[in-house]
């Protein structure tokens, strides 16, 4: 039985970056998933960035395989995955190493999100 | 409520599902968020009977897992927060949800142990790690310490040569404790350099080439317990194999633990405890053996004296 997963999350590249992240994220925060395939705990993470990105309408969701893009992943420093960084004008406002379940994400992602709006007032 | 319930997904928890959902005895299995155990983590098992040509750890906890789903089990990849064993029929907390059953069988394993050092927390996934096969990638061409002076050091410093151009292997004695095939893998790679007598005393950062705003690990203190010497070592990553300790924070006070945290069963070996209907499997309750083949052995044992237990009620 096919099911189509509902998910908002863009599957970003270093060629998509500039654009997809750092320019979008100057209007709103981009939080980004950063995975290889043979990253089990990442395996865990993605359907639950699937479920957030569509309940969550402050933040744009993205993705970046490392494997594929290493540019990027070397520009982050990026040295365990999964990683999540979230980047707000421009620049990494807020980055976590390691997988967790789906209300602690959530919770992260909210309290940053209050920050970045008590910052901006 | 449930007949039994069994908390872990790693070789001791699958078998003791196989074992018991084969018996009909329909268990739940509290899988945690991370599933599957230690075996996740490494790359190929060589010495599990049955495979002469070996099997990658993470295939065999799906073939297990496949396994216990097959003959019925239901899985719930949650983690337990709370138990309480004082009833007849325990309850098990989760950080989802809240289950009741006659029987349970504790199977949480071990996770790495850290050195409590200063920076290890600090720089934890920007250069220090507990798992070389998982990170190893990400320090291509770069310099790199493992410490520990077990099979699992030896086994991650010599992975770890694929991708860094050094391997630095540090052990506080001053001869491995590993098996000897292992030892000498790690001792006639060109690329290790072994330090002996020599601890880790703290984990130094600086700012990242890239991002002056993020520090990441430059360097390692260390100290030579045998020349009473102190000296600085630059390395991008630090990878600990220094051991495990048991995941039995939740069974504090509801059963006996030794001061290493091990659950004390009732005798040496066995898989019960002194309260009827609970059982412990694998590595929360072995610091002896702590092989996957052993580990199985004790969920299946365990399921059979569920089984048996739950039959004479």
């Amino acid at each position: 039985m096919d099911s189509v997963v509902q998910s908002k999350v863009v599957e970003v590249t270093d060629a998509t970056w500039n654009t997809e992240v750092i320019e979008a994220s100057n209007t709103k925060p981009v939080f980004v998933d950063f995975w290889a395939p043979w990253c089990t705990p990442c395996k865990m993470v993605a359907p639950i960035l699937d479920r957030l990105s569509m309940s969550m309408d402050n933040i744009k969701f993205a993705k970046l395989n490392t494997d594929d893009n290493v540019d990027t992943a070397m520009k982050y420093q990026i040295m365990a995955i999964p990683h999540f960084i979230i980047f707000y004008k421009g620049q990494p406002f807020y980055r976590e190493p390691g997988a967790r379940p789906e209300p602690v994400l959530r919770a992260m992602i909210e309290e940053q999100l209050a920050k970045i709006k008590s910052e901006s007032e | 409520m449930r007949e039994l319930i069994i908390v872990g997904s790693g070789p001791a928890g699958l078998t003791a599902a196989i074992y018991a959902a084969r018996a009909n005895l329909k268990p739940l299995l509290l899988a945690g968020f991370s599933w599957g155990g230690q075996l996740m983590n490494t790359t190929i098992i060589e010495n599990f009977p049955g495979f002469p040509e070996g099997i990658e750890g993470p295939k065999l906890m799906e073939n297990m897992l496949k396994q216990a789903e097959k003959f019925g089990t239901e899985i719930k990849y949650e983690n337990v927060v709370e138990v309480d064993l004082s009833e007849d029929i325990k309850s098990i907390k989760t950080d989802s949800g809240e289950y009741q059953a006659k029987s349970v069988i504790f199977a949480m394993g071990s996770e790495p142990r850290k050195l409590m050092i200063p920076g290890e927390d600090e720089f934890y996934g920007r250069g220090v790690s507990t798992c070389a096969t998982c990170d190893g990638a990400f320090y291509k061409d770069k310099v790199v310490a493992v410490i520990g002076g077990g099979d699992s050091a030896m086994e991650e410093s010599t992975f770890l040569t694929k991708f860094a151009s050094k391997v630095y292997l540090i052990h506080r004695g001053n001869e491995f404790r590993a098996s000897k095939i292992m030892a000498d893998r790690a001792k006639n790679n060109p690329k290790i350099e072994i330090l002996f007598n020599t601890e880790v005393k703290e984990v130094i950062g600086g700012p990242s080439e890239n991002d002056p705003n993020l520090k990441v690990v430059k360097k390692i203190k260390l100290f030579n317990n045998k020349e009473n010497s102190e000296s600085e070592l630059y390395v991008d990553g630090v990878f600990l194999a220094i051991g495990h300790i048991p995941v039995t924070g939740v069974l504090k006070d509801k059963l006996p633990l030794d001061d290493h945290g091990y659950v004390t069963p009732l005798s040496f070996g066995s898989v019960k405890t002194n309260i009827p209907g609970v059982f412990v499997a694998g590595e929360v309750q072995d610091h002896t053996y702590k092989q996957a083949i052993t580990t199985a052995a004790d969920g299946c044992k365990a399921a059979i004296e569920a089984e048996r237990w739950l039959a004479g009620k």
